[in-house]
């Protein structure tokens, strides 16, 4: 058996409504190995929840439809494998937590038969008792004493929720664990307590997990492998070591770094990415960063090539193709000797 | 729970006193003499006096009110000068076949009702939801009474398939009794089934866009189970309420449809009653009718409370 859980390959996703279609995603390519931990990164609207769900084949029915590409998950082609086949895999090899927990759990229902229900699902012979076990032992995981199953969902508070939907999640120890934003909707404190959580958890049952969040605070904390999605793509793809040391990174990684506030330089105004995310019903030839880079130039309306800076770091752009390739030309000061004009001349050819 | 069940008791009972009260006293406010209603305006001043005695008309409002009130507790109705007979004897025939009408034409309208409705919103946008939604909206333009004589109209005068009205009791002939009350039946729960697949529709709708559908998908369950255990149950509390609220619906449609169709109900008696100012079985009627409304009700309330463990709560 190899070593990868999850392939995915030049994948597309759109949504097709009445009035338009939107290119979510855009020839995405993904590789994960069993018990790794990649985090996927990108602002709101980049397509990380929408590629989760097209990997678990959650996506709108009729609405979300992958045109192009394929996903290989533990052997199964997620893209074209019945329902019936893929519905199995669900919550067993490849489970999901969603992003609200005051949503995502059935208001009408305990959490311990909500919990139960995942068992059932894949096990119809277990016993009411060796259910109840595994519910309880569960429980006890994610820190929630077991006699609160039979509990409803309003009676807990928000972090208490997502301990559930946690338990929910991992109680048929999946292979791979989608985590859509588990934090966002929970305070500071919380969040922490949570991803410690889920990490203890992942190891203990050697779980693959793809984190999606917009936090790279969360990210370096918690990920071995880091994928830097903007618009539909993956722009930079490596190690977590490789990008947080922020040697070579892709222009729209770096700026998101420069996003994060220092606490040791002093500064009026936080740096922000100039622009807006392309719209994603309109198609775009070449860089889709372009528009927003301040190193554009006209290579940039080619479609950029995936660079291998170093061994494992991928870099979708312009800056390291050919010579540039060992980006020894591309120094983090490179933003200073680069004039403002420039770039916005650059803007203009691309559009 | 029981604690619940028994606030929403002693509710109950509050407003049955006050039904009570002003069912007594409303007959006392229209226009007309008692004692000419009941005995004729032909009687001398003399006899006049003894019948003012004699139904204690001399006496205070509120001491009348609790005489009857005790009376009405023990069961007695008193007695219609119309049929000339006890009240209790018109209610006892009298109310079961209105029950009996009108609770098969709400099974009816219940299990239709919510099976389109969940039809129409599983196969959203397909042609099973276009079929539906419009036979819905005719349905629930339709007046009852017009659906009643239509019915009759077409299946007992054109067609001949059914009689055209009347009424026998189970008992003595069932195969009879199903012919005779199939239109009643039906006609009661056409325009009802179309609110009922609206209402169902539309809820269903709602919940099955609810992050929770999603997580339960996502948890390997069949498409079955996501509907039946997860969809349908948060989605069908306000058709609940609403087929409880139907039941008042029901028992005023007895009044249209026992008269299209000549049968004895409660309805019925209620019309009678009114045009010959029959006070006794009139009231009667209205505390009968209301109090089984109100049962209805309380337990529309408790099936609500154990749908939804958050109704506990309040």
């Amino acid at each position: 058996m190899s070593d990868t859980l999850l392939d995915i390959k030049d994948l597309s996703i759109e949504y097709h409504t009445e009035f338009e279609k939107v290119y979510a995603v855009n020839g995405l390519s993904l590789k994960l190995n069993y018990g790794e931990t990649l985090g996927l990164v990108g602002e709101t609207g980049a397509g990380k929840t929408t590629t989760a769900l097209g990997i678990i084949r959650l996506l709108p029915d009729g609405i979300g439809i992958v045109t192009k590409g394929s996903i290989q998950l533990d052997g199964t082609d997620m893209v074209h494998e019945s329902e019936e086949k893929v519905r199995k895999l669900r919550g067993k090899t490849v489970s999901m937590i969603f992003q609200d927990p005051m949503t995502s759990l059935n208001p009408i229902k305990t959490v311990g038969d909500q919990i139960q229900e995942v068992l059932r699902a894949h096990d119809r012979s277990m016993s009411k008792a060796e259910l109840s076990r595994q519910v309880d032992e569960m429980m006890e995981m994610v820190g929630i004493p077991s006699y609160r199953k039979t509990e409803y969902p309003h009676e807990f508070s928000g972090g208490m929720k997502q301990r559930i939907v946690i338990a929910m999640a991992l109680v048929c120890e999946p292979k791979l664990i989608l985590a859509d934003e588990p934090t966002t909707a929970l305070d500071v404190t919380i969040q922490a307590q949570m991803l410690g959580l889920i990490r203890n958890l992942q190891k203990k049952l050697n779980t693959a997990m793809i984190l999606i969040t917009h936090d790279l605070g969360v990210v370096a904390n918690t990920c071995e492998k880091v994928a830097v999605m903007y618009a539909g793509e993956i722009v930079e793809n490596g190690f977590a070591e490789q990008i947080f040391c922020q040697e070579k990174l892709h222009p729209y990684t770096r700026g998101l770094f420069n996003a994060i506030p220092k606490l040791d330089v002093e500064t009026s105004r936080l740096e922000a990415i100039e622009g807006m995310v392309p719209d994603p019903t309109q198609r775009i030839e070449g860089c889709r960063f372009a528009n927003r880079c301040r190193f554009a130039t006209p290579a940039c309306s080619q479609e950029p090539p995936y660079v291998e800076v170093e061994n494992g770091h991928f870099i979708k752009c312009h800056l390291f193709s050919g010579e540039n390739r060992s980006g020894k030309t591309i120094p983090e000061t490179v933003s200073g000797s680069l004039t403002r004009e420039k770039s916005v001349v650059s803007e203009k050819e691309v559009s | 729970m029981r604690k619940f069940i028994l606030k929403r008791l002693g509710q109950g009972i509050i407003v049955f006193m006050l039904i009570c009260f002003f069912s007594y006293i409303i007959m006392f406010l229209i226009p007309g003499d008692p004692v000419y209603a009941l005995y004729g305006a032909n009687i001398s001043p003399e006899q006049y006096q003894m019948y003012y005695k004699q139904l204690h008309l001399d006496q205070p409002l509120l001491l009348r009110f609790f005489n009857w009130f005790i009376n009405f507790l023990r069961g007695d109705f008193g007695w219609s000068s119309r049929y000339r007979c006890s009240v209790n004897e018109l209610i006892a025939t009298r109310l079961p076949i209105t029950m009996y009408i009108g609770i098969l034409s709400l099974i009816l309208t219940a299990f239709f009702g919510i099976l389109f409705g969940v039809i129409a919103s599983v196969k959203r946008g397909k042609w099973q939801d276009s079929v539906i939604t419009v036979l819905a909206n005719i349905g629930s333009t339709m007046p009852l009474f017009w659906i009643g004589v239509l019915g009759v109209y077409v299946f007992a005068i054109k067609l001949g398939w059914l009689p055209a009205s009347g009424y026998t009791s189970p008992f003595i002939d069932l195969g009879l009794n199903l012919k005779q009350i199939l239109l009643p039946v039906i006609a009661m729960a056409f325009c009802q089934v179309a609110n009922i697949t609206r209402l169902t529709r539309s809820n269903m709708l709602e919940v099955i866009n609810d992050d929770f559908v999603r997580t339960a998908r996502a948890k390997g369950i069949t498409e079955h189970e996501v509907i039946f255990g997860h969809v349908i149950p948060n989605a069908i509390s306000p058709v609940i309420n609403m087929i409880g609220m139907l039941f008042r619906v029901v028992v005023a449609g007895s009044v249209a449809i026992e008269k299209i169709f000549n049968i004895p109900g409660m309805g019925q008696l209620m019309i009678v009653s009114i045009t010959s100012k029959d006070v006794n079985p009139l009231q009667a009627c209205i505390v009968v009718i209301s109090t089984v409304v109100l049962i209805v009700n309380l337990l529309v309330d408790i099936i609500y409370a154990l749908i939804d463990p958050r109704i506990r709560l309040q």
